[in-house]
């Protein structure tokens, strides 16, 4: 998911006087100046999508074909209208046919995109005696898409057979048959795309952190449209970390118990990560029965406690529970400490320095952006434990697996609702962070995407 | 619409298209533009000329579909050359290329050519056909490996083929094949594979390829296979067949169990992996169930080939297999070790339990040779044979010892006196225990017949009723003389003093009278008439009273007139019963402590007097002399017991024969001259003839003359009663001269 920004050149405008002689070319580049202004200003304001129409439908090969072409891959594509990612208008004004070329390698699956580009009517080959000429569109089958194409629908090949279907559950599509759940509608622009990486250990992978992440930056594009989540979240194995590039991600989850496995490499491609804007989130997501024990208890005693205060028969013992209480806290707040005390250690070996002791003050951007928290959300019997220190935050707390489905079918709305917002503040701490540092960084701009070579992704042979 | 009207028009990027094969693809662009009025898809194929059009792989095209593009819209495919043009015989040099432009929705086509400079030799791959890619074999066969080899090219070709994939070994002939081929020659290559035994040959699937190593043109190698059969046969060896536990044995004891140990083997001499298993079956438990079988299922007798598998699983108790299963690399020998844990059993012989051994292969249809073999294992009993062999023989002699003391029909303790009936056939005896007894003379020996009398005092002295011997007359400790009938059994007590001990009875000749010796210096006589019959007398006929204990009495004279008395101090006195007058004799005087234990008379000889006293003297006096004499002096005198104490003296009938019993444990006898002393010329005139030896003193003796030999029969403190034989005197002039 890449969001499409308007190239940066300046407009060039006809300066008209009188008695200029109007040209062709005079006529052609103020015609273009007007479609740039409004491709401008549709690039900066929304994305591309489906206006209307546009279906697709297997359909029975059209009679004129030659007989040896006929067979059961062919589609129909309905009239509609779509808009690019540049903002060209694409009008099918009537029915289309095509037939789907690829075929699937024995042993293999593969996955084509029917698609739809605009045409310029200045690339194509007019007779120069005519003097009006379509904005057009073309239908390509593709194996990959890029920002300008418009999907019309993929789908997933399978060598077992080779005639195209309709989906009977159109949420869940059979291979072979059409899937036109991805198509996307005309929106508006987010503000940025926020996108997470996820560093897993391929012995001891957690597959909820990465299902918990996805549900999150879903819930990112309701919650709170200004942000776009790019749910393709990376998982990074650990061993491949040092080898390869980071992502291009604003946030990167990491487990405390991968901690002791980051070697000195790894440790040097965190660091570039985190000066190049990027958020380390180093979650406590493990089970650790104790300290569940210790919450279990704490929370018991309260209640007690909060049950029993107008009981004076108990008046003797409320000091001892609350001595008792204080001790677990006491010891709870030092396995927190510990944990923290570690961070910083292994932070300042891997040479971030962290300032400060890691508590997020009340205005911070954490409890503020865009969702106001003043005590962090609980999970289970405990309230998670956030700090900060700019490019690294630790979180004491399983949040993680508040954000997928609930499949035991106990949370309440609200649990979730709260955990999303907290997640969504994480992201967008993250997000903004990277790009205000961005903007900091000079010349290292990310330079605009440009149109690519239509060529590319398409299907050979 | 004509087709004078062309709707595509194409356009190439390369007129001239240099490709040599070894720098790999070679590239052009090809442009199509949609020509007619309507959307239209594109597809571009190439033709080369005099290539085999089947093929279609020396080229790709990217993409290989056009889009649908609207009218005058163009599409730009790249047309990528892998390798030249399938031309049958090879190709260099310059072809013409047609690149074939078509639609389907337009239903026309453009054709643009180019000319394509190929480089190079040209050389074709030579073609390689195998006629049989899958072989099968057992080991030690021959497999021949076709390739029939075809150049196609214009010029002979050197091709060298190469087998991957089985061990060199197999291949005697080497894995490379090189042949020369003229051109459009075929020949035929043959691979010899010489499988090896089936140890070194595993059963199993093997992979092989065949491959072109030279002309260096990519060819893909062809994939075979071989497929080795099992063969071979495993063979089982149980080491040892025999043992023996304990291993070692011991002298005395041997240890309570023991482990014997074979060593089951198993030598795989096949070509297959393997897994060889062992069942044991005890033959006896075996043969047990086998019974218990028939017992339930009479009528099934082919059950028998089902059940034993379940139940055998389980091994014989004291049985343990080192591992349930050994597994076999062809080759390989591996070893189970089975261990026997018995107990050893105490006793009895040695005992042999016989082991089946059962050897299995799982899964595999192979020879098993000598799969069921019998183990024995003799076991010894913890106590050696020879230990319980002498052991049974002492617990014999126990049990022997037991029952003859159970059975034991003699006294229990010391006998006091013995008395012979008066033909010889029978013996009375008296002892400390109370008894009296009653003994047949036999040949040998004594038979006990039973106890005629259990009472509640000592037996001092008995005496037969001289008479018919029908009565027997017993002197008890505490004064009584019990009289008792062995006819009727009936019995009669004579008491004068209660406690007033019976030292010695005397019966008269005709068995009127009855005298009693006593410890208070009493001598009395009871009146005895049988027709009387047996009647408790408190009262005696005649009472002699003398100032000493009276230790012994016996009565001579012709008509038993007289009584002789011996006693304390060694007092001897005569007593002349008609005249009532009673001599002194001048014995030897002794203290307090002695007596004259023992007086007798021989019964055809009245006048001839033995007797014994404590001091150990035995004397022999003629009474008749002494009477008629104030003073006499003995007839013979000695110390007969080596100076011990002499308890008992007695004459055979005829007054030839003395025996003596003393302290000292020895029964003598003694031979006598009619004169009444010892003879004379007799060796042993001084020790006498010893008839029983025994460590305890032997307290009382009798003799009887019989069927010409002598019976003496002796009672000791060693409980006995004993009879001893011996032989009258050969010429004994004591006897003749009567």
């Amino acid at each position: 998911m890449q969001l499409f920004s308007p190239a940066i050149k300046t407009f060039e405008r006809l300066q008209a006087s009188d008695g200029l002689l109007i040209t062709a070319d005079h006529w052609q580049r103020t015609q273009a100046y007007h479609r740039q202004r409004q491709n401008f200003h549709y690039q900066s304001l929304s994305q591309a999508g489906i206006v209307s129409g546009l279906g697709v439908s297997v359909t029975a090969a059209p009679e004129e074909i030659e007989a040896r072409y006929r067979n059961h891959r062919w589609i129909r594509v309905q009239p509609g209208i779509a808009i690019d990612a540049q903002g060209n208008p694409i009008i099918a004004p009537e029915p289309c046919v095509f037939q789907v070329q690829s075929r699937c390698p024995a042993d293999e699956s593969k996955t084509v995109y029917i698609v739809l580009n605009y045409v310029d009517p200045d690339e194509l080959r007019y007779p120069s005696s005519q003097d009006w000429m379509k904005e057009t569109f073309r239908i390509v089958e593709k194996t990959t898409l890029d920002v300008l194409d418009v999907e019309l629908c993929r789908i997933h090949l399978s060598p077992e057979k080779m005639a195209l279907t309709n989906a009977e559950d159109v949420f869940l599509p059979g291979p072979n048959s059409l899937d036109l759940s991805h198509r996307r509608t005309i929106r508006s622009r987010p503000e940025g795309i926020v996108r997470v990486a996820h560093l897993i250990d391929p012995v001891a992978s957690n597959p909820s952190v990465s299902w918990g992440l996805t549900y999150l930056l879903k819930a990112v594009n309701l919650l709170y449209p200004s942000l776009a989540g790019d749910e393709e979240t990376a998982d990074i194995p650990l061993a491949t970390l040092a080898e390869s590039r980071l992502p291009d991600s604003d946030l990167l989850y990491l487990s405390y118990d991968q901690l002791p496995q980051l070697s000195a490499p790894l440790q040097r491609v965190l660091k570039d990560y985190v000066k190049a804007g990027g958020v380390l989130l180093i979650a406590v997501d493990g089970e650790n029965p104790r300290q569940a024990e210790l919450a279990r208890i704490r929370r018991e005693l309260l209640d007690a406690l909060a049950g029993a205060e107008h009981d004076p028969s108990v008046a003797s013992v409320k000091g001892s529970v609350q001595g008792e209480i204080a001790a677990i806290e006491t010891e709870m707040t030092q396995f927190v400490q510990t944990i923290r005390e570690s961070i910083i250690t292994l932070a300042n070996q891997s040479d971030i320095p962290l300032q400060g002791s890691g508590d997020i003050a009340f205005d911070h951007p954490l409890r503020t952006t865009p969702f106001l928290f003043s005590a962090w959300p609980v999970v289970g019997l405990q309230p998670i434990q956030l700090f900060c220190w700019e490019g690294i935050m630790l979180m004491v707390g399983h949040l993680v697996q508040l954000w997928g489905p609930d499949e035991a079918g106990t949370r309440s709305r609200e649990t979730i609702r709260t955990a999303h917002e907290m997640g969504i503040n994480l992201l967008y701490y993250a997000w903004r962070r990277r790009q205000l540092m961005q903007l900091q960084q000079g010349d290292k701009q990310a330079a605009s995407i440009s149109p690519p070579d239509s060529l590319i992704g398409q299907v050979t042979s | 619409m004509t087709k004078s009207i062309s709707f595509i028009s194409a356009e190439i990027s390369e007129s001239v298209l240099q490709f040599v094969p070894e720098s790999g693809p070679v590239s052009f662009e090809i442009t199509v533009y949609n020509s007619s009025d309507q959307f239209a898809s594109f597809q571009v194929a190439l033709i080369a000329a005099g290539a085999d059009s089947n093929y279609r792989d020396w080229y790709r095209l990217s993409p290989s579909v056009s889009a649908k593009i609207p009218p005058g819209d163009q599409t730009r495919f790249q047309a990528h050359l892998l390798s030249a043009p399938p031309v049958p015989g090879g190709f260099t040099g310059t072809m013409n290329l047609t690149v074939r432009v078509y639609s389907t929705e337009l239903r026309d086509e453009d054709r643009k050519d180019l000319r394509l400079v190929i480089a190079g030799e040209g050389l074709l791959a030579p073609k390689v056909t195998i006629p049989k890619k899958t072989f099968k074999a057992h080991p030690q066969e021959q497999v021949d490996v076709l390739a029939n080899i075809y150049n196609p090219n214009r010029k002979s070709l050197e091709v060298v083929l190469e087998l991957t994939g089985l061990k060199p070994e197999w291949l005697p002939e080497g894995v490379q094949k090189s042949v020369t081929l003229a051109p459009s020659q075929e020949k035929q290559v043959v691979f010899l594979c010489q499988l090896p035994l089936p140890t070194q040959a595993p059963s199993g699937l093997y992979q092989f390829t065949l491959q072109l190593l030279q002309p260096a043109i990519s060819s893909p190698p062809q994939q075979l296979l071989l497929e080795v059969f099992p063969k071979g046969f495993v063979e089982f060896q149980c080491q040892p067949l025999e043992q023996w536990l304990p291993k070692k044995t011991d002298r005395w004891v041997n240890p309570f169990d023991d482990e014997a140990e074979y060593t089951l083997t198993f030598d795989n001499r096949s070509n297959v992996e393997l897994t060889g298993t062992v069942l044991v079956v005890d033959e006896e438990e075996e043969e047990a169930r086998q019974r218990r079988r028939q017992l339930q299922f009479p009528f099934k007798l082919n059950r028998d080939s089902e059940e034993p598998l379940e139940e055998a699983v389980r091994l014989p108790a004291g049985l343990t297999l080192e591992s349930e299963q050994v597994f076999l690399q062809p080759g390989e020998a591996a070893a189970l070790k089975l261990t026997v844990h018995e107990q050893l059993p105490w006793l009895g012989w040695s005992r042999l339990k016989r082991f089946l051994v059962k050897a299995r292969l799982t899964d595999a249809q192979l020879d098993l040779r000598n799969e069921n073999q019998t183990l024995e294992l003799h076991i010894l009993p913890v106590i050696p044979v020879w230990l319980q062999l002498l052991g049974g023989l002492a617990g014999l002699c126990l049990i022997g010892l037991l029952w003859w003391l159970i059975t034991y029909r003699g006294h229990t303790k010391e006998v006091h006196t013995v008395q012979f009936n008066g033909a010889g056939t029978e013996v009375v005896s008296g002892a400390s225990d109370q008894t009296i007894r009653r003994w047949q003379v036999t040949r040998n020996r004594l038979r006990p017949k039973g106890v005629i009398d259990r009472g509640d005092k000592a037996v001092r002295v008995i005496q037969y009723r001289p008479v018919n011997n029908d009565w027997v007359a017993a002197g008890l400790e505490n004064g009584v003389i019990q009289v008792r009938s062995l006819l009727s059994g009936r019995k009669s007590r004579l008491e004068k003093a209660r406690d007033d001990r019976v030292f010695d009875l005397a019966f008269d000749q005709d068995a009127r009278a009855l005298w009693s010796a006593h410890g208070s210096g009493l001598v009395l006589k009871w009146k005895l008439t049988p027709n009387l019959g047996l009647v408790s007398q408190n009262t005696p006929q005649q009472t002699i009273e003398t100032n000493f204990a009276v230790s012994a009495i016996t009565l001579g004279g012709d008509t038993d007139n007289l009584l002789a008395i011996g006693g304390r101090y060694q007092q001897f006195v005569l007593v002349d019963l008609e005249t009532e007058q009673a001599f002194n004799i001048a014995y030897r005087h002794g203290a307090q402590i002695d007596f004259i234990n023992s007086l007798e008379t021989a019964e055809e000889r009245p006048m001839l007097l033995a007797a014994g006293d404590s001091q150990g003297y035995v004397s022999l006096w003629d009474i008749e002399a002494c009477l008629a004499a104030a003073s006499c002096e003995p007839l013979d005198e000695w110390l007969a017991h080596g100076g011990e104490a002499v308890r008992s003296v007695a004459l055979s009938q005829d007054g030839c024969y003395l025996v003596s019993a003393g302290d000292d444990g020895r029964v003598r006898l003694w031979f006598l001259t009619r004169a009444g002393d010892r003879l004379p010329d007799w060796d042993e005139r001084d020790e006498g003839s010893v008839l029983r030896r025994s460590n305890k003193p032997v307290n009382a003796v009798n003799i009887r003359q019989r069927d010409q030999q002598l019976l003496i029969v002796s009672g000791g403190d060693d409980y006995k009663v004993r009879l001893n034989h011996a032989p009258l005197m050969a010429g004994d002039q004591c006897r003749t001269n009567r």
